[in-house]
């Protein structure tokens, strides 16, 4: 359901018990989207706040124009593909002091941080999402978790439908191709 | 149909449920005609069958927690207020009333702040003129010289 534009406007304003309405009304498929893009409950509560924190000062260039849950969508989405490209960044970089840090034994007293995939869900979905790329997990967290549907997708992720359509087959198909070759079923 | 066309329709809209009856009908015709589609219709329905089953997790409640810290650390001018709501506070009859009186006051206070400015600088005019004209222009024309410096001018030259 979407939220009502006068909640939407007092938030706008301020009103934080109007802001807590919109938070209880969609934080929860702003999580979940968040958590399978990232496929780290850390990670997703950290994009959740985020995405709130940036909706509260944010509201008030909401123009009514598209759906509010598309536009939070579509927040909730690029803030997460956002932060796992800066993940991405740090692991790279990681990697690259791990290695020189096996060169240089001197090196081997700092700590090493914990990688950001260490709270990766063991449930049977992340396992199969992680099978593909972020792209195509995009659109098979919409498509199969959220259930939202072609126009839908292409208002959020700003796409037309036709490559919502084709993207979507990819996904499917790369996902079957990769759970028979993993022996998944 | 074709197998291809068969695996691409099943893989979109056939198994989101958006294909009219007419080619949905020319699809499950395939599947039952086709083994290799059957069998890959089946991995296909498998391979989803998870995401189907899988329930949306609760927000853990220190997200919201987190959420009002920053907002309560959120400078004022970042926060949701804008033009418009300050506007809104000036849309109130006293507001409107107090507006009208401090412009009114303030052009009140201005008005009589010039016209004592430009009385006084005329003055100061006046009180060097008479020295100016004495060193400039004529004895006689000091007689049409208003006030008591021209008299007095009158009596040194004079005296
Ligand atoms: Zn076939």
């Amino acid at each position: 359901m979407d939220i009502s534009k006068d909640i939407i406007e007092r938030a706008a304003r301020g009103e934080i018990p109007a802001f807590e309405e919109i938070y209880k009304s969609s934080s929860g498929f702003v999580y979940n989207v968040a958590l399978r893009i990232s496929a780290s409950e850390h990670e997703a509560s950290e994009i959740t706040q985020d995405v709130f924190v940036k909706l509260f000062s944010g509201l008030k260039s909401f123009n009514h124009k598209s759906s509010f849950n598309t536009w939070l969508y579509r927040v909730a989405v690029n803030e997460a593909l956002n932060r796992r490209k800066k993940s991405n960044l740090e692991n790279s970089r990681r990697a690259e002091f791990d290695e020189s840090v096996e060169a240089n034994p001197a090196l081997r007293e700092d700590p090493v941080g914990k990688s950001v995939n260490e709270n990766i869900d063991k449930d049977k979905v992340a396992e199969l999402l992680s099978l593909v790329n972020e792209e195509h997990r995009v659109v098979l967290v919409l498509r199969e978790m959220q259930g939202l549907n072609y126009e839908e997708m292409s208002r959020v992720l700003g796409i037309n439908i036709n490559t919502v359509r084709t993207r979507l087959k990819r996904a499917r198909e790369i996902l079957i191709k990769k759970v028979k070759e993993n022996g998944m079923q | 149909m074709e197998c291809n066309k068969a695996r691409e329709l099943m893989l979109s809209d056939y198994m989101d449920g958006m294909l009219n009856k007419e080619t949905s009908g020319e699809v499950e015709k395939h599947i039952a005609s086709c083994q290799s589609c059957a069998g890959y219709y089946r991995s296909a329905v498998s391979a989803f069958v998870p995401f189907r089953k899988s329930r949306a997790l609760g927000v853990p409640p220190a997200v919201w927690e987190g959420i009002r810290g920053r907002l309560a650390a959120v400078p004022e001018d970042e926060q949701a207020f804008n033009i418009k709501s300050m506007f809104e506070i000036f849309h109130s009859k006293w507001a409107n009333a107090a507006v009208f009186t401090s412009m009114l006051l303030l052009t009140l206070f201005a008005g009589t702040y010039f016209a004592e400015n430009m009385a006084s600088s005329a003055n100061s005019r006046l009180r060097q003129a008479p020295e100016e004209f004495a060193s400039n222009i004529g004895f006689s024309e000091f007689e049409d010289m208003p006030g008591d410096q021209s008299k007095n001018v009158f009596s040194i030259i004079g005296g």
